[in-house]
């Protein structure tokens, strides 16, 4: 009890504003960060105004034009990239570098810093969305019969929702690179259900029932229908409702701002979610020529970089002096999924380490299985080729099926 | 005392110079304290206690369980055992309270890149309830002109001496400085001494942790060594590096040489080394007297006779290689 109260006391009150007025200064000197928040939403509005049959009524849409209908997408997506990618990647280096560290020796506890984080990115999002009214009312006639009333309802359960679901990702991750990986997870059917990849009104019945029960989806549902003048019904409100509860509720008890216990359980989601898989390749093998084994091997869709010397830290171990070899496998243009091949010779074998990367799981993994598969072959081969010691087991050659 | 300016650092205004009064209140007390993290012991089982107003010191190798010590003292870690008092508080349990009297400057903490200097002084006097004047704090240890640079443009020493500002801003009356002068360069180390004193000198006391030898020699009123999570010896550094070694070596410059069976032939040698010009006679009892009379009875003259006391680092180096051979002979 004689917390709760100093928690209030006007000392204490002056720190937790001078908290915020720091975040929001570190958030304004963040250039990557505003272009986000503030440039990139606003920019679609502008594009998506300029182009004059976006802006036509058309019957698919309920009557409303793709310009109308995409303007609640875009404010559900400065929720999901205000809540779920940067506030739990900023909370991630926080923790990381030490700042919440430093923050806990002092009478004013660590978690009044995340307070002031989240603080300051629902601000950011409240001014971005406000943006998106302001310049979609006042340069492209957007025309709103906004209820404002359930507007602002609806409003404040996404941003209980997003930020929730973003605080539970922080509580996880012990790292901004783990977080960021989660969030990017989580970000393509997210984005898809707020209406990101084209209205979810054109699409058949099942994916729409689907939308109204995901989070975006329903966030979408509310404030469209409170932007349009209409009560966005009870089921929505309660799906967001619920979200928002759930959500909030597994972050306040999970959290956990010490560094002590996240490191470990950030440990176990990053082994989770990026895969390592090694291969020993017989005698001393080149990074050039692993390179080159799976420049040929590969489909054509894999870009192949050259094998580079490691520069700097490898995995947190401090610097190697003789850097092994690395490799970056990436998917072609998109570079949706990739791996990063690291060669180290040893003892006369030659270990090759393979680990996921890349934004999509599934993708990332198959990068993986088809690098692994070559290096396979590349083993065999050089089995074959050399003398082979002893008892060198020959491995009969197996068929993998893709 | 050299006439100090006046630096305005937290703490009661008397400054308490010279030697420690024996019968100083304890102000910290450590009873076996035991953190393990799984199967890794850090710190097995340290005792000691630090006296109002004096520079007690931590010292002990890299893993020896120093930093462990401190951020369970910090209240940041929750031992396994012992008992805890930091004027008379449990860090565990009173950390808020605890941490209005106690400034922590860590190892492994940092600001963010893009905060000022400036910012993040006003910043951290927020969270106290009587924080020292910080521009002044920012001017005794020389950040003036710094003011207005992000935290990620600071040179390590200046990134140092921020960290000791913002350990003192909430006037505290004990600072737990941890390996401050790492990454330094002699020239600023050497001004962060300066620095210390002059925060002990208005009475804050420190806990010092540190691998320097030559700082704990300098700035410690007493040290602790800790090797493998136990101290293994706690003293005043002049005191260690005598309690290390029964052997005492001499070193002088002979007009003429005297050959080394004489010298070994003595009882108080027990070895004799050439370094350049210099003979080095290692040995025992009432050396010094012993060598010059072989000298005066060969009809030489010794010159420019020097005893080398032992230094805390041959005290460290003698001790810890003792604990470890403990450790071998318990088959670890």
């Amino acid at each position: 009890m004689s917390t709760f109260v100093a928690a209030f006391s006007p000392s204490r009150r002056r720190a937790y504003r001078m908290l915020v007025l720091t975040e929001l200064r570190l958030a304004w000197r963040t250039p990557s960060y505003l272009v986000v928040a503030l440039g990139i939403p606003v920019l679609l509005l502008v594009i998506f105004g300029s182009i004059p049959s976006l802006t036509q009524p058309k019957k698919e849409f309920g009557g409303v034009s793709f310009f109308t209908i995409y303007t609640p997408t875009l404010m559900v997506l400065v929720l999901i990239v205000l809540g779920l990618l940067s506030l739990p990647s900023q909370m991630g280096s926080y923790r990381e570098k030490g700042v919440l560290h430093r923050m806990s020796t002092t009478p004013v506890p660590a978690s009044a810093l995340l307070g002031a984080q989240v603080a300051v990115n629902i601000l950011f999002a409240v001014v971005s969305i406000a943006l998106i009214l302001g310049v979609g009312g006042g340069a492209f006639n957007l025309v709103l019969p906004v209820q404002f009333g359930w507007f602002v309802l609806s409003l404040a359960l996404a941003v209980a929702a997003m930020f929730g679901i973003g605080l539970c990702i922080a509580a996880f991750a012990g790292t901004a690179r783990v977080a960021l990986v989660i969030a990017g997870l989580l970000f393509y059917p997210l984005a898809f259900f707020s209406g990101m990849y084209g209205p979810l009104a054109v699409y058949p019945g099942v994916v729409g029932q689907i939308a109204e029960w995901a989070p975006t989806g329903a966030a979408f549902n509310a404030l469209h229908a409170s932007l349009g003048g209409h009560f966005p019904g009870w089921t929505t409100v309660g799906v967001l409702a619920a979200y928002a509860a759930v959500f909030s509720a597994i972050a306040v008890r999970w959290f956990r701002w010490d560094v002590e216990r996240s490191r470990t359980r950030s440990g176990r989601v990053l082994a989770l979610l990026t895969l390592t898989r090694s291969v020993t390749l017989p005698g001393d093998v080149t990074g050039e020529q692993v390179s080159t084994a799976l420049h040929d091997g590969l489909p054509s869709r894999f870009e192949v970089e050259p094998a580079t010397k490691f520069k700097g830290r490898l995995f947190g171990f401090g610097t190697e002096p003789a850097g092994p070899d690395v490799i970056l496998v990436t998917t072609g243009t998109t570079s949706i999924g990739r791996a990063q091949v690291t060669v180290v010779r040893a003892l006369g074998d030659t270990r090759v380490r393979i680990r996921s990367g890349g934004q999509v799981l599934y993708s990332a993994l198959s990068v993986v299985r088809k690098v692994r598969r070559v290096l396979g072959d590349l083993a065999e081969a050089l089995a074959e080729s050399q003398p082979p010691p002893a008892a060198s087991a020959k491995r009969p050659k197996e068929k993998e099926h893709t | 005392m050299a006439a100090t300016p006046d630096t305005g650092f937290g703490g009661q205004k008397a400054p308490t110079q010279g030697p420690i009064a024996i019968d100083a209140p304890a102000v910290i007390a450590v009873e076996h304290l035991h953190k393990a993290y799984g199967a890794t012991v850090a710190v097995d089982d340290v005792n000691f206690s630090v006296r109002a107003g004096e520079i007690f010191g931590i010292l002990g190798r890299n893993g020896a369980g120093k930093t462990t010590t401190v951020e369970c003292l910090s209240g940041l870690r929750v031992p396994d055992g012992g008992h805890l008092d930091v004027l008379g508080l449990d860090p565990r349990k009173d950390a808020r309270e605890l941490h209005e009297l106690v400034g922590v400057q860590l190892q492994e903490s940092a600001l963010p890149p893009k905060i000022r200097v400036g910012e993040a002084v006003e910043l951290y006097a927020s969270f106290y309830r009587r924080p020292a004047d910080g521009n002044h704090l920012l001017g005794v240890l020389g950040l003036d002109e710094k003011r207005g640079a992000y935290f990620r443009e600071l040179s390590g020493g200046q990134k140092q001496r921020l960290s000791i500002v913002l350990a003192l801003i909430g006037q505290p009356q004990i600072a737990i400085l941890d390996e401050l002068t790492a990454g330094l360069d002699p020239q600023a180390r050497r001004e962060t001494w300066e620095l210390i004193e002059g925060v002990r000198d208005r009475g804050v006391t420190i806990l010092l942790v540190t691998h320097f030898m030559e700082e704990a020699e300098r700035l410690c009123n007493r040290v602790a060594l800790i090797d493998h999570g136990k101290v293994i010896a706690l003293g005043p550094p002049a005191h260690l590096g005598e309690q290390a070694s029964t052997s005492k070596r001499v070193r002088l410059r002979a007009s003429d040489q005297l050959p080394d069976n004489v010298l070994e032939a003595l009882p108080e040698v027990s070895a004799v080394e050439h370094h350049g010009t210099d003979l080095v006679v290692i040995g025992s009892g009432d050396l010094v007297t012993a060598v010059v009379l072989a000298f005066d009875r060969a009809g030489l003259v010794a010159e420019d006779v020097r005893t080398e006391a032992s230094t805390l680092e041959d005290a460290f180096l003698a001790l810890t290689d003792a604990a470890d051979a403990t450790a071998d002979g318990l088959g670890r």
